[in-house]
């Protein structure tokens, strides 16, 4: 049992880290629900946690790559209950067998992904990161929106580096993929 | 073409800081004189950058000012040891209160602020259920009460 100084003490160091860290960990939640409400359910979901495993956490480490791991844990969790697929399809195959890139783009003047780079897409970024497997859009947030190292997403996802490279690679190549599909889709129809 | 294209994922690595020593000086001299791997360099990068350079969400504030009213039930939380505990714990229903409330406010302010139109026409991920919070236990995540009846011990 602890008394109701060391709890008080728990409750203020938790909170201070939260205040720190709580913005990342919430954009990460939202980009990789694709939803507000989801994203506050996840959000939450993974502070009761946090705060009942404190103890756990080493002071030594990120306390963000502490929270992405909980959070992406609970998020995995609850996507294998609904689909009840085996984990293993989780990790999608390459997505261009066999067709380049520079061949999908070649004879436009502007290309698609210039097209996306310039229009405002805000919406279509997170249509297209929902439509990623979920182990790709996980390591693809952390690497390009979160801005965490391989080996830091490595501890967060319990993997290889080797492993995060590859599905950075990935989750990029089929983002560029939805990015081009989505560019040349007539305005009104992008969002359904 | 010189050389063997080198493995495509070596691309992001570089893009990424990722790749040092003699990988990364050999993938340079390979780009250097392959315009089909210095191309998808190029998109990837643009890839990047539009991740980047999208919009971060910040914590909702109603989430801040509600912590002390949410703190009993963490309090509580930090002493039970799995997930079925914590909620046969007597401080369940202040707990659920406090959140269907934050709730309520955050999506009544989030709703007014108009800050997601596009919510409903999204629909940016079909294999999730999105609860609509018309009541208090409504308010209630699928994923908490999913794990009601699946106690989970994943996370470290
Ligand atoms: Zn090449």
């Amino acid at each position: 049992m602890i008394g109701p100084e060391e709890e008080s003490f728990r409750q203020a160091e938790f909170v201070a880290l939260l205040k720190k860290n709580g913005d990342k960990v919430y954009n990460f939640a939202f980009r990789l629900s694709g939803n507000e409400q989801d994203a506050w359910d996840l959000f939450q979901e993974t502070l009761m946690k946090a705060y009942s495993r404190f103890e756990s956490y080493d002071r030594s480490r990120p306390f963000d790559s502490w929270l992405f791991k909980i959070l992406q844990n609970i998020y995995l969790d609850e996507r294998r209950r609904i689909s009840r697929k085996p984990a293993s399809s989780l990790d999608a195959p390459s997505p261009f067998p066999g067709k380049p890139w520079e061949e999908i783009l070649a004879g436009t003047d502007l290309s698609p992904l210039d097209r996306f780079t310039k229009e405002e897409n805000i919406d279509l970024v997170q249509k297209a990161l929902a439509d990623l497997p979920p182990l790709y859009r996980t390591a693809v947030i952390l690497c390009d929106m979160e801005g965490l190292s391989y080996e830091a997403i490595a501890e967060v996802m319990s993997c290889p580096v080797g492993t995060v490279r590859s599905r950075v690679h990935q989750a990029r190549q089929l983002l560029k993929k939805s990015f081009e599909d989505l560019s040349n889709t007539p305005k009104d129809r992008q969002l359904q | 073409m010189t050389q063997e294209h080198e493995e495509e994922s070596l691309l992001s690595a570089l893009l990424d800081g990722e790749l040092e020593g003699p990988e990364r000086v050999r993938l340079q001299k390979h780009l250097s004189s392959c315009a089909s791997c210095s191309l998808e360099l190029e998109s990837l990068r643009k890839v990047k950058t539009i991740l980047a350079k999208a919009p971060q969400k910040s914590m909702p504030a109603e989430w801040t000012c509600d912590f002390p009213l949410a703190f009993p039930a963490l309090k509580n939380a930090q002493k039970s040891p799995s997930r079925a505990s914590i909620f046969s714990q007597n401080w369940l229903i202040p707990a659920l209160v406090a959140a269907a409330v934050s709730f309520a406010v955050s999506f009544w302010v989030f709703q007014n602020r108009s800050l997601f139109p596009l919510r409903q026409s999204l629909s940016l991920n079909a294999n999730i259920q999105t609860p609509t919070p018309t009541n208090a236990s409504s308010a209630l995540s699928p994923i908490i009460s999913n794990n009601l009846n699946q106690p989970q011990d994943r996370t470290p």
